[in-house]
């Protein structure tokens, strides 16, 4: 059953604010199993997105995360649908308008080369091995990495989309890639997850018709600490 | 070659801004009237697929796939055009395809409506500092319309179209007839408060005006905006104005009007014997058929390139070089506004405080340059009004702390940072070389020629955006706030969406293409009253100026055929 017929089922309307535990676990019980096919990523690509936005959005007792809402799904639909890849390019480039070299479906595939890299040396072995802790301890080196580590990265990634630009095999360290790679990814999760429905309308602020403009009043009478989720 | 046998006294090319407006007016004053749009139907809030989608129920969120962005290459260079939710109200441009010599983005919609539906609704008065500009400067051609000669015609469109805004008794922006204004939030109240006690040179921050009902007026078949800041997808509210929501039903209900979508005007017919205009060629969209409509006038509001390019192929043995070409201006003096160019900063504070409702608008500082006296710039002429405003949203430093997991989960569930930008309108000067011409050897689908463009900005306004960006960043240092980004991106002309200039006025028909009546110097009963005719761009958004314009030359044309009769 998939979730949005669960909530349907439940006749689970949009006034409700939080979900209950019991709802909850059925809610993500829909998306454990059968497993995650990935169509733009192998399966072990799929397997670390999967361990890694789950890591990064995680599901709590009343508001569901990432991997509850299908985020990693639609990450890979997303890149393989939205993203250029290098036959498109043809037809999405004319002299005025530019598409990183190679399409933007490289630029992810080349970071999943470099997570790969660096997986095996660290843990010695595949991604599709891969056990949730190793993820943590991954994205701890990368993502919670001393400000400075993170600039160094940053700035080589920078340098590598300017090289690219003139020479497409242009190449950064599998460090740095994957840095870009994890930011990249949990860019593209939050802003994934804050669309999905059930949080768009039942976690968020959902205000469709605000009818007026309040332009200045207390955060208590302006979703009480959510954002807006439109 | 079908001659239909209905008369009419007036054809109106185009629907949008102006063509509405123009319809409006001619069919009042009891002219029986043809609008031929070159686009497909599309009626008010019956076509808005869009408008209450939220992104979950968007295949991938609102944004286009692989597939559908290959038809929309060029329009989607503004960014936000091509969204899911929007991307339908522009053109295709396989089916519609142009060339460029130098960049130029021209973005466009073919339907009913043109793009009053999707425009960025701001309204603002030009002053007479606008008019007088060119003669000052001694600049191409003076302007031979002052701001006395079009107040009454902006107070008739305001009061029609509804529109929210403070007055503030300038003269460098004058006050028309509005509505309440919209709220400034906390951060945008703050800075205000900042720059009147900062400067002396007369700069002040308001809230944008916009044409958006906000007060107690009624406006038949529209009610008051609800703040859903969804435009772009058409309103089923009616709370903004468009020609589809507004004007076309006004005229619609005379019974004077005749609207026939998908009809591509491609020629105006010229009549040796009268030195007038008999009517227009039209080829069908969908048929190829070709057809001959005629009038005894004929408005040309088909936006400021496709007038031009009308024209230019409308070639007679009086006019070899199209019609009303003696000077050899049509075509020429392409403006738009130069933007992307400010500063961004984030605001600490006012934590505790939020906003409700999503404000189709934003924040606006008036032209305070070259302005006389202090205002006076050396490295440049005219000025530049700044659009933006504060929101909150920023989360970039968060998310870099928190890293992942729980703790970020609840962050961005929250409204995150205050954040302001300050981004420059800026005035573009007409020049010459600055031009479109007709490409007969690349055709389009009907046989008609395409259009390329040759135009670029120069140094007047890159010095401006110099100014631009450190006048931002010089309020927002001054305001206190911090991690201050200067933003400078100039682009390319088109990306404004308000390209003017191509059958300017003037006084001189060697020098000028259309009269201060917005007729042709040489062919009176044809009127170019969308964004050809301006002969400067001043810096501010435009469509106001190309309504009242137009609702003056009807008013003008249904007094020159009162006479003749």
């Amino acid at each position: 059953m998939d979730r949005r017929q669960a909530l349907r089922n439940i006749g689970w309307g949009s006034g409700a604010l939080v979900a209950t535990p019991t709802i909850l676990s059925l809610l993500q019980s829909c998306n454990q199993n059968p497993g995650f096919s990935p169509v733009f990523l192998s399966q072990g690509q799929g397997h670390a997105l999967k361990m890694m936005v789950d890591l990064m959005l995680p599901s709590d007792p009343e508001v569901p995360g990432a991997v509850a809402m299908g985020v990693h799904k639609f990450m890979d639909l997303y890149w393989n649908d939205v993203l250029v890849s290098a036959e498109d390019l043809p037809a999405l480039e004319d002299e005025f308008t530019k598409v990183p070299a190679g399409g933007q479906q490289k630029s992810v595939r080349n970071g999943f080369t470099a997570l790969e890299t660096v997986f095996q040396s660290q843990f010695g072995e595949e991604l599709a091995s891969g056990e949730s802790e190793e993820f943590r301890t991954l994205l701890s080196q990368y993502l919670k990495a001393p400000k400075e580590t993170q600039e160094a990265y940053s700035s080589e990634m920078w340098a590598y989309q300017m090289a690219l630009k003139e020479d497409p095999n242009a190449t950064a360290s599998s460090e740095a890639m994957t840095y870009g790679l994890l930011t990249g990814i949990r860019g593209l999760a939050i802003w994934a997850w804050k669309r999905m429905e059930f949080i768009g309308e039942d976690v968020l602020w959902y205000d469709p018709v605000p009818g007026v403009y309040d332009g200045c009043i207390p955060i208590s009478e302006a979703g009480n600490g959510k954002v807006m989720s439109l | 070659m079908t001659h239909p046998n209905e008369q009419f006294d007036a054809i109106v090319v185009g629907s949008g801004i102006s063509g509405g407006w123009a319809a409006k007016e001619l069919c009042e004053n009891g002219l029986k009237t043809l609008v031929l749009e070159r686009g497909r139907m599309v009626k008010h809030i019956d076509d808005y697929p869009t408008a209450n989608l939220d992104p979950w129920d968007l295949e991938f969120k609102g944004r286009q796939t692989v597939e559908e962005q290959k038809k929309q290459v060029k329009q989607s260079r503004t960014g936000y055009t091509t969204d899911a939710v929007s991307a339908h109200w522009f053109v295709d441009d396989i089916v519609h395809p142009y060339n460029e010599v130098k960049r130029f983005d021209w973005i466009r919609g073919y339907h009913v409506g043109g793009r009053s539906i999707m425009w960025g609704r701001q309204t603002y008065r030009w002053s007479e500092f606008d008019f007088e500009a060119n003669k000052n400067d001694g600049i191409a051609v003076d302007w031979p319309v002052r701001y006395k000669d079009i107040a009454p015609w902006y107070d008739k469109v305001e009061e029609f179209i509804g529109v929210s805004g403070e007055a503030l008794g300038l003269d460098v922006l004058p006050d028309g007839v509005f509505s309440p204004p919209m709220e400034l939030n906390c951060a945008e109240r703050d800075l205000r408060e900042k720059i009147e006690n900062t400067y002396d040179d007369g700069r002040v921050l308001t809230i944008g005006r916009v044409a958006h009902l906000t007060g107690e007026k009624t406006h038949e078949g529209r009610s008051n905006c609800v703040y859903r800041n969804r435009c772009v997808r058409g309103c089923p509210f009616g709370g903004y104005f468009s020609s589809i929501s507004s004007t076309l039903p006004a005229a619609e209900r005379t019974g004077n009007m005749t609207l026939r979508p998908n009809s591509i005007v491609h020629e105006v017919i010229y009549d040796p014997q009268t030195q007038k205009a008999t009517g227009v060629r039209v080829i069908d969209a969908d048929t190829g058929e070709k057809m001959v409509f005629e009038a005894k006038v004929i408005f040309l509001c088909a936006s400021s390139i496709a007038t031009a390019g009308i024209l230019l192929q409308s070639k007679s043995d009086r006019f070899p070089n199209g019609m009303g070409n003696d000077s050899g201006e049509v075509g020429h003096n392409i403006m738009d506004h130069h933007f992307k160019a400010g500063a961004f900063a984030d605001v600490e504070g006012f934590e505790d405080q939020y906003f409700k409702g999503r404000r189709p608008n934003g924040i606006y500082i008036p032209r305070f340059r070259n302005i006389g006296g202090v205002t006076d710039q050396p490295n440049f002429k005219r000025g530049y009004g700044y659009q933006g405003g504060a929101s909150r949203g920023r989360y970039e430093e968060l998310v870099a702390e928190l890293g992942y997991g729980q703790d970020l989960k609840t962050a961005v569930s929250e409204p995150g940072k205050w954040s302001m930008l300050l981004m420059g309108f800026g005035e573009c000067l007409p020049y010459h070389e600055n031009k479109m011409e007709l490409n007969y050897d690349k055709t389009d689908q009907w046989g008609l020629p395409t259009i390329t463009f040759d135009a670029e900005w120069k140094e007047n306004e890159y010095e401006m955006r110099k100014d631009m960006v450190q006048q931002a960043m010089d309020m927002l240092e001054k305001a206190g706030y911090s991690n201050i980004r200067p933003w400078d991106e100039p682009g390319a002309p088109g990306l404004g969406i308000h390209e003017m200039g191509t059958a300017r006025m003037g006084h001189d028909p060697e020098t000028s293409v259309c009269n201060g009546n917005n007729q042709l110097h040489a062919v009176p009963n044809v009127y170019c009253t969308d964004g050809s005719f301006m002969t400067s761009a001043s810096c501010v958004n435009p469509s106001l100026t190309y309504m009242a314009f137009t609702a003056r030359a009807a008013a003008h044309a249904v007094a020159q055929l009162k006479n003749e009769a």
